[in-house]
């Protein structure tokens, strides 16, 4: 009688019912010492860059930081989406975005708030919101990537060329500038004459690289950060900047705090440390190489940051293309998705 | 192409892929059980998106257009031909091999008709086995993102760009949700003969078949990765972040799995909202658990678990029926009165853990709707991959690639194995 | 020619065989060496279970292909497999009409197996007696020479069996149709069939006129496959029967009396009826040994220690 209770007990439904609570209770069990954190990050800057960032802020704050990523497949639509269905009780604190474009958007929708601090103080006007909700530091370009095996190599030609899908990201940023620029008759023309002449458009920036170093493709758009992974990989690529009337297209990170963040406190503190001369520093010395927009030690910068910072010298004034930006999103949307 | 346009194109597309994925994997149904067949059928299925792509991406980089989309198109067929195959594995046809012989003993007809007596009497497991590989095709999303082909699921992804209001959500996937519950309608509405049939004598053939796309499909993209990854293992250990990633994955899965289970009994409308597809379920459920009470749940992993469970519920549901259908009753009635824990297993377990077992690796590598929903602090250890995959191949992340993969499929060969022998001790 | 049908069936003459083997091998044991001919008319392949009769009919109509050895048979068939090979998606009514029967063939053959108001039905609603019953209808619907019936009429009821038999011997006449069945019951194979094949470990026990292997079994094992009998050596049949027979052979229970009286050299030890015979152990006083008869009729006077003697029947 007992094996056959025993067998009985063994396939009743009651059995998973206890696995998938205690899976419940793992889980959230797991991260329970985690939300007696400090401060909660939404970032969108790639992971590889900002957890070194993050942590240092950490051990000099002694504030526990949670982030939230986003994903190459999700893009930042993941983190957007939350932080506007999240706008009346967010969660979030601080959201660390890698363009700026999209942050002042949400500034526009009252997602942020303003905070006016050292940092804010130490970023020229040209890469902040003059209301303090977003503030922008340590930028990339975007660049053709070259593949030097190709010596005649030839920017003119798009059917040799790749970009990535404009819908996101920094190629948004590009198109936006574009649709400010030329207009949108003429960006619009020449987005169908590319495609039109084999342009390849791809899934992102990375992929854009990764194309070009391998040679299946001549040229491309992309950012510095992903020219220099190209090139410390040993791929035989060069860059050129991406220039619109003779100017180029810079596109900072941008930071902010959440309007009714939770922890506002070490919100604004952590805000500072990413607008802090160490933090753009660091991000400059990293692997991906990105510009400093505040005051820095310039004998400590990496010559090619120099280099980059005087090609920034000259650039689209972003920050003034955030309607731009939404009627350029708009148009392509209709463009993919109707 | 407008959104209408591409989804209908999509139908056609996934209905002659689910054609081929069957013709290929149906024929090679059937054989002699064994470890190794069993392993080579389930490796393709459950390889995740991202180690496929990221494998192939000597070969996606060179090509693009209509080359890259028909490269596409066979790698996703052929990862799920063997599900086909599976399908007659685990539920053979109730036309016994006599019956068969019986029919062939008729008097001379035309093919149609011979066509058409063999389409009636395979019963309802090869349709349903070609609707839920319809479904799986056209319900894609991260394969094709990743491969950067054009679908109506990347179109849906991108007119999210910027943020859209949920109603037109729910108005774009009105088509696409339609087709989903034509396929599934049409498979109810004929009076199918009994589902249930005896396995008959094993065929050897076809494994060589079955081998060749395991190697393609997992063992290459495995053994590429592996590759790049040989100076990557050492600095895993050092990537704690990484592990506890990966245990909030394997613990979502494990609730989501055994959950949607237990809900599927009886409730076939639980499996209608996953036919939405991750991302707008995602998005409503995100909406919804911003009312005001309800976002005491936001902080916790439940509505990351509910929506897995939903997300997973069709293919909960269509298993289940399944393994319903070809329980041997009067046998197992007579395995409980005897109390045998063994013939438990092997009557009743042993395909309620597989279904259990595929379900948990549906919900472990499901992307989107964790991407979206994962509370904060938790990340789920494919959103991080993805992440990482922005910069493309690395020993570290080829690292993690592998274990994120192996290490839920060795834990669950663990699991299953260890019910299997206690259920095997039965003396 | 190794395990393929020749050429020369397509032509055979109204007085060939059926089916002709040689040396056909199946499986390490399931048929070795079958060597036999059938002719036309009813055979009826007999043995107890696992002494290869479905193996036997699987190779005749073709269903699996001997690994060795020679076979030729006709073209036109049909079969009833041991599992009824029925179709799961059509009525019993599209059985018989898929095997292209004319509508009132198909409502007679329906009566015939009390199937009429199971026309409508699919085989999963059917019970075993009534698939079996079905089974056999769609054979004799097919319009094949040639019937092979792998145990007909299993699970049917006993006391319709011969109903149904006689709807099968009737279909058989009016067509002029041989039938090859298997059987494990003797009784069915003595009433139906005029040839007998018996199968003994997948190997051939005997081939031949049916009447004549009832009667006068070449051993014991074919004794025993057709039926109860009494196998006698000439030594045993001295002894208790006081007769003189040349070579051993076999008495069936009808050939056999045992009748008490008062003076004898044997004593009933036991006696149990058994339906359509009888068995009877008996002790020989002088010789000291023990001896089981089985006899008909069964006399149930035969009490233990009883004097009795065994006779032959005229």
């Amino acid at each position: 009688m007992r094996r056959e209770a025993e067998a009985a007990a063994f396939i009743r439904d009651r059995t998973l019912l206890l696995l998938g609570l205690v899976a419940v209770l793992f889980v959230t069990l797991w991260r329970l010492p985690a939300l007696r954190s400090s401060v909660v990050v939404y970032c969108a800057h790639d992971a590889v860059f900002a957890e070194e960032i993050l942590r240092d802020f950490e051990m000099r704050s002694g504030v526990k930081v949670l982030v939230r990523y986003d994903t190459e497949a999700t893009k930042s639509l993941g983190l957007v989406e939350l932080l506007l269905a999240e706008k009346d009780a967010p969660r979030c604190d601080v959201f660390w975005n890698n363009e700026m474009l999209g942050t002042a958007d949400l500034a526009e929708r009252g997602v942020l708030a303003p905070h006016r601090g050292p940092g804010w103080e130490r970023i020229p006007e040209q890469w902040k919101d003059a209301d303090a909700r977003w503030t922008g530091f340590a930028a990339r370009l975007r660049v053709h990537i070259i593949n030097t095996r190709n010596p005649a190599t030839d920017l003119d030609d798009l059917s040799r060329g790749a970009i990535a899908k404009p819908l996101y990201g920094t190629t948004l940023t590009h198109y936006t500038a574009l649709w400010h620029l030329w207009g949108p008759e003429r960006l619009k023309t020449w987005h169908h004459e590319s495609r039109a002449r084999g342009l390849r458009e791809v899934n992102g920036n990375g992929m854009v690289k990764d194309i070009v170093a391998r040679g299946a493709r001549d040229h491309g758009f992309t950012d510095t950060d992903d020219f220099f992974d190209a090139k410390d990989r040993g791929a035989l690529v060069a860059m050129k900047p991406v220039r619109i009337d003779g100017a180029s297209i810079c596109i900072p990170n941008t930071v902010a705090l959440i309007r009714g963040a939770p922890h506002e406190a070490t919100a604004r503190q952590l805000i500072d440390y990413l607008l802090s001369a160490e933090a753009e520093m660091a991000l400059a010395k990293s692997k991906s190489r990105q510009i400093p927009l505040g005051p820095v030690d310039e004998n400590q910068l990496p010559a090619e940051v120099r280099e980059l910072r005087e090609w920034s010298a000259k650039c689209v004034p972003l920050a003034g293309f955030v309607k731009d930006r939404v009627e350029c999103l708009a148009w392509l949307k209709s463009e993919y998705t109707e | 192409m407008n959104f209408t346009a591409q989804v209908a194109l999509d139908a056609l597309r996934c209905a002659v892929l689910a054609g081929a994925a069957f013709a290929i994997g149906w024929p090679l149904g059937g054989g002699r059980r064994s470890t190794l067949r069993t392993v080579c059928l389930i490796a393709p299925l459950l390889m995740p998106s991202l180690l496929i792509s990221y494998a192939a991406a000597p070969v996606t980089l060179m090509f693009g257009g209509s080359m890259l989309a028909a490269f596409y198109s066979v790698l996703l067929m052929l990862k799920l031909a063997p599900l086909a195959a599976l399908a007659r594995d685990c539920f053979p046809s109730p036309l016994s091999a006599e019956a068969a012989f019986c029919a062939r003993l008729l008097p001379a007809e035309g093919a149609a008709a011979r066509a058409w007596f063999a389409v009636r009497a395979a019963g309802p497991v090869p349709w349903a086995t070609l609707a839920v590989l319809f479904l799986l095709t056209f319900t894609d999303f991260e394969l094709a993102s990743l491969f950067a082909v054009k679908t109506w699921t990347v179109m849906l992804f991108d007119a999210h760009a910027g943020g859209l209001d949920p109603s037109l959500s729910l108005r774009r996937i009105a088509l696409p949700v339609t087709i989903q519950l034509a396929v599934i309608v049409a498979l109810l509405v004929p009076r199918w003969s009994a589902t249930s049939g005896r396995v008959g004598a094993a065929r050897g053939g076809g494994l060589h078949f079955i081998i060749a796309i395991a190697v393609l499909i997992a063992g290459l993209p495995l053994a590429r990765v592996a590759w790049l990854a040989a100076t990557g293992f050492a600095q895993l250990r050092v990537q704690e972040v990484f592990a506890a990633d990966l245990v909030v994955s394997l613990g979502i899965a494990a609730a989501a799995a055994p959950g949607v289970w237990l809900l599927m009994r009886g409730r076939a409308l639980v499996a209608l909202p996953g036919l939405l597809g991750a991302l707008v379920l995602a998005l409503l459920v995100l909406a919804f658990i911003q009312v005001p009470v309800v976002r005491l749940l936001r902080d916790t992993p439940l509505p990351l678990i509910a929506v897995e469970m939903l997300l997973i519920a069709p293919i909960a549901f269509v298993l289940r029926e399944l393994i319903r259908a070809h329980t041997p009753r009067e046998a197992l009635h007579l395995a409980r009165m005897a109390g045998s824990r063994r013939l438990i297993w092997d009557l009743a377990l042993a395909p309620r853990a597989g279904a259990l077992a595929l379900l948990f690796m549906l919900a472990y590598f499901e992307l989107t709707a964790a991407t979206i929903l994962a509370p904060i602090g938790l990340t789920p250890v494919f959103a991080r991959l993805h992440n990482l995959a922005h910069y493309g191949q690395s020993a570290v992340l080829s690292a993690m690639l592998i274990a994120a993969t192996l290490v839920p499929a060795a834990l669950l060969a663990l699991t299953v194995g260890a019910a299997r022998l206690y259920a095997r001790r039965d003396d | 020619m190794h395990g393929a049908m020749t050429d020369e069936s397509r032509n055979r003459g109204a007085d060939a065989p059926l089916w002709t083997l040689n040396n056909v091998c199946l499986g390490p044991s399931r048929l070795r060496d079958v060597s036999v001919v059938i002719p036309r008319g009813v055979t009826a392949v007999l043995g107890w279970s696992g002494a290869g009769k479905t193996s036997l009919l699987n190779v005749l109509v073709g269903f699996e292909k001997p690994d060795r050895g020679i076979f030729d048979g006709p073209r036109s068939f049909y079969w009833s497999p041991q599992n009824d090979g029925l179709w799961p998606h059509c009525t019993a009514r599209e059985h018989l009409a898929l095997v292209r029967c004319a509508e009132a063939r198909i409502d007679e053959l329906l009566a015939g197996f009390d199937l009429t108001e199971r026309a409508g039905a699919r085989p999963d609603e059917l019970s075993e007696g009534e698939r079996a019953r079905l089974s056999v209808a769609r054979a004799l619907a097919a319009p094949a020479k040639v019937l092979v019936l792998d145990e007909p009429l299993a699970h049917v009821d006993p006391a319709r069996v011969g109903r149904y038999w006689s709807v099968i011997r009737a279909a058989l006449a009016a067509e002029d149709r041989s039938l090859v069945f298997a059987t494990h019951v003797p009784e069915a194979a003595l009433a139906e069939a005029q040839n007998v094949v018996c199968l003994r470990d997948g190997g051939v026990l005997h081939a031949g006129p049916i009447a004549e292997a009832y009667a006068n079994p070449p051993s014991r094992d074919v004794m025993e496959c057709l039926g109860p009998g009494n196998w006698m050596t000439p030594e045993e049949a001295d002894l208790w029967l006081d007769e003189k027979i040349d070579f051993a052979r076999c008495f069936r229970p009808e050939q056999i009396e045992i009748e008490p009286t008062n003076l004898s050299h044997m004593v009933v030890r036991s006696a149990n009826f058994l339906g359509s015979f009888a068995e009877a152990e008996l002790r020989h006083v002088n010789a000291a040994v023990v001896r089981t008869f089985l006899h008909r009729p069964a006399a149930a006077d035969l009490q233990p220690e009883m004097p009795a003697v065994v006779r032959l029947r005229a």
